[in-house]
């Protein structure tokens, strides 16, 4: 898509505000216009040199209630006009927030959260003044056109020595435009390296301190934020150079009509209404040229906004980043939509036939990888770092698109996983679980009505109960940022409980119990798998976990080596046995 | 020592130990026993309520920050990466480190042959986020940064606990190498890194319940320790015995 057809798709996600907003801007080119003329009886009838019927005091009045219409209507507008602003910068914001929910293995995993941010205040802000500007044009437009109506009556010579300097404005603007992109991208690139780098910090305070690398981090951010001083000078010296072109015309255009008028007025066939139509008529060219060299500068670098969006996107999902959506500005959120519950739905297998994804970096990933999880069964993955356990979970979920294969669920093709595999009939925990600078009740929540579940439940099958018990505030403990306040176990725990609480029918677990002691960790294998009708299909490195599934899949290399119970697979498979002698130097 | 977070409740309750240099002490505990907090007293992230830390017998509220931290090297379970390159992230972005001193760290560590398999070497870039890199990979990273500040005493906090073992088993020789001649301090949940380790201090809801020789602990069948180890092994059994091929039973 380009950046015309985004703009368009964004403008008609709200058709009345942006037909509203172009409405009051052309009711405001009206009321600029007027004046003009009336200016021009004025001086004409002053100087006797014309004569209507109205004196000049009824023009003086006319005039003073044009500016005050004007005043109101251009309030109105500025407030329309930044509504629609809010409006659209939200609508993208949303719409990508909810992309990257739903595939959060996409474009954003591939830099740092900082930088993520950067697209989404920078970028949408970006897209969002091009619109203004475009409505601000229609006003600009619809009163050039009117100038030019009538200066062309009076003179075309001197209509065309006004309107040519701004003919040439256009010619140079245009020819700057591949290097205005250029040097957008390039700042905002450097833009969001700095605040990529911060969140990076900010994460690694500890380890910068431990290692007494304060002053180095600081030098180095330091080196980042100079470079971003330099491109975005770049960038701003271009922009504002073009600006003052345009500004420039202004000047040359009177000077111009100065020249040429004051030939005309003495041979007579000027008269000085019409100097007056033409001074009170320049300014306001001025701005047109301006307004036009400022849309051709913010098309171009809202197509580079847009293509830094959709970069977080898949190409073919760029669309969805206009659509129009709910923003629930007012009143209390929305309720999530209750998935609808049929039988049929009821959780009996799920599977993967030839599922292929490869990381597109690394060409690391899974290659046809078959497995069917059957209802009430424990399935284990295994596989030493790297041979693709968590991209295959990441795949079954759709956080990541498959490239081939299919997902089914219970016999049926799943045609998009990130949004049927959610809960109640699916939950997930990651293999480093992402918590919220919130209290442990909403972190485990996550949005879920507290009455409609059992949370108590889900905090004794994650053995978190003896925790709760010794912290200050109980479930209303405030976590800090990332939960440091918890220790590794907790948080590992608190995600378990936030799975739990979900109540799903199919548990994908992704190394949960790395930061466990022997005993907590039994205990929740043990919590896990006495709910009843739990299915669960697990990532795990630990045997404690391989001794208490019904099966195991050994991935090698991203394909399926084996598949079999532990002790078939200790006869049988080669990689087996070394993951498990590997682990033999326990005792 | 004692420490408390929030002014009430204890973390850590009169907690008294000593480590001599060159010798390496592990500690053990169930999850929120207090092992991580005393990590992050040693390095003076928090002072202690009551009681003191000594270093080499000097207070170490005494030292300047520094120079305590430039003592010590501590490795984590999460490792903290930059998108930069590999030298940077080994040199916390400081040019002054030259490469043949990163090179002989990562030799000295036995990841030679990992690092010639880098794309690049030491001017890789890391993706952000660390994607390009293996959990396994990282820790490797961690290690190496240690190595290069030649602490005294280095703290390993649960620092292998996400790896398959047969990447664990690659990390420990550098593991070994690492603490070879140094003190240490291992806080652990997995047992398998315990080895190395002459002394065993278990902690319980902030206190001390067993503290002891690991030889001496092992051999008597009601230490802690010793029911953690038959705990572990036990975990290690396949299912039915018979059919370990390897004849483990």
């Amino acid at each position: 898509m380009n950046t015309w057809n985004f703009t368009w798709r964004l403008l008609r996600g709200r058709p009345w505000l942006a037909l509203l907003n172009v409405a009051l801007a052309t009711v405001i080119a009206v009321l600029d216009l007027l004046p003009g003329p009336i200016l021009r009886a004025f001086f004409d009838r002053l100087t006797g040199q014309a004569g209507i019927g109205v004196g000049p005091r009824a023009l003086i009045g006319a005039l003073l209630a044009i500016a005050l219409a004007r005043t109101i209507i251009k309030t109105t507008a500025v407030l329309i006009s930044e509504l629609h602003d809010f409006l659209i910068g939200a609508t993208l914001r949303r719409n990508l927030l909810a992309r990257l929910l739903a595939r959060p293995g996409l474009g954003a995993a591939n830099e740092a959260t900082g930088a993520t941010l950067s697209r989404f205040r920078d970028d949408a802000a970006q897209v969002a003044n091009l619109l203004a500007l475009l409505c601000y044009g229609v006003s600009v437009a619809v009163f050039a056109i009117g100038a030019l109506w009538l200066l062309l009556r009076i003179d075309y010579l001197l209509t065309i020595a006004v309107f040519g300097p701004l003919i040439a404005t256009i010619v140079i603007m245009r020819r700057a435009m591949g290097r205005l992109a250029r040097y957008r991208a390039e700042s905002r690139q450097a833009t969001g390296r700095v605040t990529g780098s911060l969140g990076e910090m900010f994460a690694a305070v500890q380890a910068v301190q431990v290692a007494g690398a304060e002053s180095h981090l600081i030098a180095h951010f330091r080196r980042l934020n100079e470079e971003r001083r330099r491109l975005l000078l770049r960038d701003a010296v271009l922009t504002r150079g073009l600006g003052a072109v345009s500004a420039g015309t202004v000047g040359l255009g009177t000077g111009l009509i100065l020249l040429f008028a004051a030939g005309a007025l003495r041979a007579g066939t000027f008269t000085v209404g019409d100097f007056t139509l033409f001074a009170y008529y320049l300014p306001f060219v001025g701005e047109f040229t301006r307004v036009v060299g400022d849309t051709l500068t913010s098309y171009r670098q809202a197509g580079v906004a847009f293509a830094r969006l959709a970069a977080l996107l898949d190409g073919a999902e760029s669309r969805l980043l206009v659509a129009p959506a709910p923003l629930s500005l007012r009143g209390p959120l929305p309720a999530l939509p209750p998935l609808p519950q049929r039988s049929r739905d009821r959780f009996m297998a799920f599977e993967a036939i030839n599922l292929t994804y490869r990381h597109q970096s690394a060409g690391r990933g899974i290659v046809g990888v078959d497995l069917r999880v059957e209802r009430g069964t424990f399935v284990v993955i295994v596989g030493r770092v790297g041979a693709g356990k968590t991209t295959l979970l990441r795949t079954l979920l759709g956080q990541l698109p498959a490239e081939a294969g299919e997902i089914r669920w219970n016999g049926q093709p799943v045609a998009d996983p990130s949004s049927w595999c959610v809960s109640p009939r699916v939950a997930y925990t990651p293999q480093v679980p992402n918590l919220f600078s919130d209290t442990l009740r909403d972190n485990i929540l996550l949005g879920l009505p507290e009455e409609g579940v059992d949370l108590p439940g889900a905090i004794r099958a994650a053995v978190l109960e003896r925790d709760l018990a010794t912290f200050p505030a109980g479930l209303g403990t405030l976590i800090g940022p990332r939960g440091v306040r918890l220790s590794g176990g907790q948080v590992q725990r608190a995600a378990a409980a936030r799975m739990l609480v979900r109540e799903a029918e199919l548990l994908l677990v992704d190394d949960l119990s790395s930061a466990l002691d022997l005993e907590t960790e039994r205990q929740l294998w043990v919590g896990l798998l006495a709910r009843p009708d739990t299915t669960v299909l697990a990532v795990s490195q630990r045997r404690a976990a391989w001794r208490h599934a019904d099966r195991i899949i050994v991935l090698n290399k991203g394909r399926v080596e084996a598949t079999g119970t532990l002790d078939d697979l200790l006869v049988r498979c080669e990689e087996m046995q070394q993951l498990w002698s590997a682990g033999e130097g326990t005792t | 020592m004692s420490f408390s977070y929030d002014g009430t409740d204890l973390t850590l309750d009169g907690v008294s130990f000593t480590l001599a240099p060159g010798r390496t002490i592990s500690l053990l505990g169930r999850t929120g026993s207090g092992k991580t907090t005393l990590a992050r007293l040693l390095l003076r992230f928090h002072d202690p309520m009551g009681g003191t830390i000594r270093l080499d017998g000097v207070d170490i509220r005494a030292a300047r920050i520094a120079e305590l931290r430039a003592r010590i090297g501590l490795v984590t379970q999460e490792v903290q990466l930059f998108a930069a390159s590999i030298r940077d992230n080994l040199t916390f972005f400081d040019p002054a480190v030259p490469d043949h001193a990163l090179l002989t760290a990562i030799d000295g560590l036995g990841l030679g042959a990992w690092f010639d398999a880098l794309p690049a070497g030491l001017d890789t870039i890391l993706a952000p986020g660390a994607t390009s890199l293996s959990a396994g990979e990282a820790q490797l990273l961690a290690l190496v940064r240690v190595f290069l500040t030649d602490p005294g005493l280095v703290i390993l906090d649960e620092a292998s606990s996400r790896l398959d073992p047969a990447t664990e088993r690659l990390i420990a020789g550098a593991l070994d190498r690492l603490l070879a001649g140094r003190t240490g301090i291992i806080i652990a949940h997995r047992l398998a890194t315990l080895r190395r380790v002459d002394t065993i201090l278990v902690l319980e809801g902030g206190r001390i319940v067993e503290q002891g020789p690991r030889e001496a602990l092992m051999r008597d069948h009601g230490s802690r320790f010793a029911r953690l180890l038959a705990a572990d092994f036990a975990s290690n059994l396949p299912t039915d015995p018979s059919t370990d091929p390897a004849g483990r039973a």
